[in-house]
């Protein structure tokens, strides 16, 4: 509080707030031209790109739109279900890690986050290999379950030391109370873990949205075709050209923007414990 | 379904009691050795065959290797990532530490609030439209760069960025400018906050100016995130895929070719499994190492980090 004193104002907090600005105008341009230039024809955006769309041409999202509509709901399906086993395995697992001692248990959780660090690239080929042999090919199965099989293991990591964090107590009191598991972690792991699953579900929801490289080679049908994928491919017109992928990529970066204006708090805890931690 | 017995701790621990923990642990391990250990321990065996994913499946020994090893390419591969972790390097050194320290200037909560709440936005952008948009910006024939110059009237400064192999690398750096929006920045930020009042205080009685707080304070007290910061870069330079593919798909040439196109490419343009899988374990082996280079660098500088 003590930083509010009001002092006069001199030249280089002047020149600060001025360069703060122009780095805050730059980061954001890129996504502000994409907006205005979404409403423009081919023309309009060779012509003046910085110039707002006066009149705003509507037709780009007619058709963009058509294009987009199926790879994103298959995408909403994907992320959704990510999350749903990601929480739901990862929970499990860190529960035994944090609540129970057992032959083998430091082994078993090296073996879970060991592979952690190993790039995605390196087990693209043997996963896609093993997709192809389990007649996982182009399925939502593959879309979902590889993922989830990295993202469990972060969200293991994350939640055993939250769960261990938990004031033994209050395990002891449900024990008492004659609380079995399912009930232990339904009324006291859940509710106690509410800001580290946050942050699990914004990671893993964040990063199955925007996959690229999986469903690229994952993923070959139309019924399957996730969004970040769709948006290298969209058709566009020779009239209304540019502005055609414009609009498609507004409508896809969208439903993640509402989420974010609604709850930026969480997201910015989120997206900087998650490294931390890791 | 309550059977509360096995859960009293006087009595001897039943089978069911035993087996429990290793229950909990079922999903887990049928989704990590599924689809993670089986194809870990199937991409080294594969190394060895000659493999086009279907018919001709025939082992070879070490020939997979000994032609990797030989093969000019991996070597410029390697060279453009390195190029790559240093250019991040830098990166993570320098806008997001200005901006982070421009924004703790600020004196109002709530502009500061806001304006981290612009700088972050771009985060939650899918990663492939911040790629496409820069596609636009730098593209050769109706790229906003090159339209930016000829209305500037530097008509001798119009090229086109990504298809020449003199500028193709720095194109693919230059995306995301002014590289502020990401971890390194709310990590800074972050830290800034969680330095006490007290030490700036004392600073300004004592008469420091800005630079001085900064090398004196703020730098030796961000080192920690510093460490953590050069690790990641590290690990994001080596593992850089979309960019590339998206932008140059390696190109032109091998200008921009990284480990991991190389490792596409010849799986999937040329049906050379074998050898896709041997390139992978080769870059496992070099990841391993660097991990463990950096993970010694941040043990012994940080202790109890």
């Amino acid at each position: 509080m003590e930083r509010r004193n009001k002092r006069p104002v001199d030249a280089g907090a002047v020149m600060s707030r001025l360069l703060l600005g122009l780095l805050v105008a730059l980061t954001l341009l890129p996504f502000y031209l994409m907006l205005i230039n979404s409403f423009k024809n081919e023309t309009g955006i060779v012509q003046a790109p910085f110039s707002l769309p006066l009149p705003p041409e509507v037709e780009t999202y007619a058709k963009a739109w058509p294009q987009v509509v199926r790879p994103m709901l298959n995408s909403l399906l994907v992320t959704a279900a990510i999350i749903i086993i990601t929480c739901l395995v990862s929970l499990l697992a860190a529960y035994a890690f944090a609540r129970f001692s057992f032959f083998l248990k430091e082994a078993l959780y090296f073996g879970v986050i060991a592979l952690l660090m190993i790039p995605g690239f390196v087990l693209l080929i043997p996963q896609f290999i093993q997709i192809v042999n389990l007649g996982m090919f182009d399925t939502y199965w593959a879309l979902i379950l590889v993922p989830a099989a990295y993202q469990v293991a972060m969200g293991t990591f994350l939640l055993r030391s939250s769960i261990e964090g938990i004031p033994l107590s209050l395990f002891e009191a449900a024990t008492i109370d004659g609380a079995g598991d399912r009930h232990t972690l339904k009324y006291i792991v859940l509710p106690m873990s509410k800001p580290i699953l946050a942050t699990v579900i914004i990671m893993t929801g964040l990063s199955s949205w925007n996959n690229y490289i999986w469903p690229l080679v994952a993923s070959s049908s139309e019924a399957t075709s996730q969004i970040a994928v769709a948006l290298t491919s969209l058709v566009r017109d020779t009239y209304y050209g540019k502005g055609v992928l414009f609009a498609g990529y507004v409508c896809a970066s969208l439903p993640i923007i509402l989420l974010f204006s609604f709850s930026s708090k969480y997201f910015i805890e989120g997206l900087s414990q998650g490294a931390v931690k890791g | 379904m309550q059977k509360n017995p096995t859960l009293s701790p006087y009595r001897r621990r039943s089978w069911q009691a035993i087996l429990k923990p290793y229950l909990f642990l079922l999903p887990i391990y049928v989704l990590m050795v599924t689809f993670k250990y089986i194809p870990f321990f199937n991409a080294i065996i594969k190394s060895f065959f000659k493999w086009n994913g279907g018919n001709v499946n025939e082992f070879i020994g070490l020939k997979n290797y000994t032609d990797l090893l030989s093969s000019r390419q991996l070597g410029i591969a390697l060279m453009n990532s390195l190029k790559f972790c240093l250019a991040n390097i830098v990166i993570t050194l320098t806008t997001p530490l200005l901006a982070a320290e421009l924004l703790f200037a600020v004196r109002s909560r709530r502009a500061q609030y806001s304006v981290r709440t612009m700088l972050t936005f771009p985060m939650v952008v899918p990663g492939v439209v911040v790629i496409l948009l820069w596609k636009w910006i730098l593209s050769g024939d109706t790229g906003l760069l090159n339209s930016v110059l000829e209305s500037l009237g530097l008509h001798s400064l119009v090229s086109p960025w990504l298809g020449s192999s003199k500028t193709a690398f720095f194109s693919i750096v230059l995306v995301g400018f002014p590289w502020i929006s990401g971890l390194a920045f709310l990590l800074y930020y972050g830290g800034l906050q969680s330095i006490s009042g007290e030490l700036f205080e004392a600073a300004k009685i004592d008469g420091a100016n800005v630079f001085q707080r900064f090398f004196k304070i703020d730098l030796p007290l961000l080192a920690s995130q510093q460490k953590l910061l050069i690790t990641l870069a590290v690990i994001n330079g080596m593992q850089v895929f979309e960019m590339v593919f998206i932008l140059t798909k390696g190109g032109p040439g091998t200008a921009t070719l990284v480990p991991s196109i190389l490792l596409y490419d010849s799986a999937f343009s040329f049906r050379k499994f074998g050898y896709s899988a041997a390139i992978g374990v080769v870059m496992f082996l070099i990841i391993m190492v660097v991990t463990a280079i950096n993970q010694k660098f941040l043990k012994s500088t940080e202790p109890g980090g």
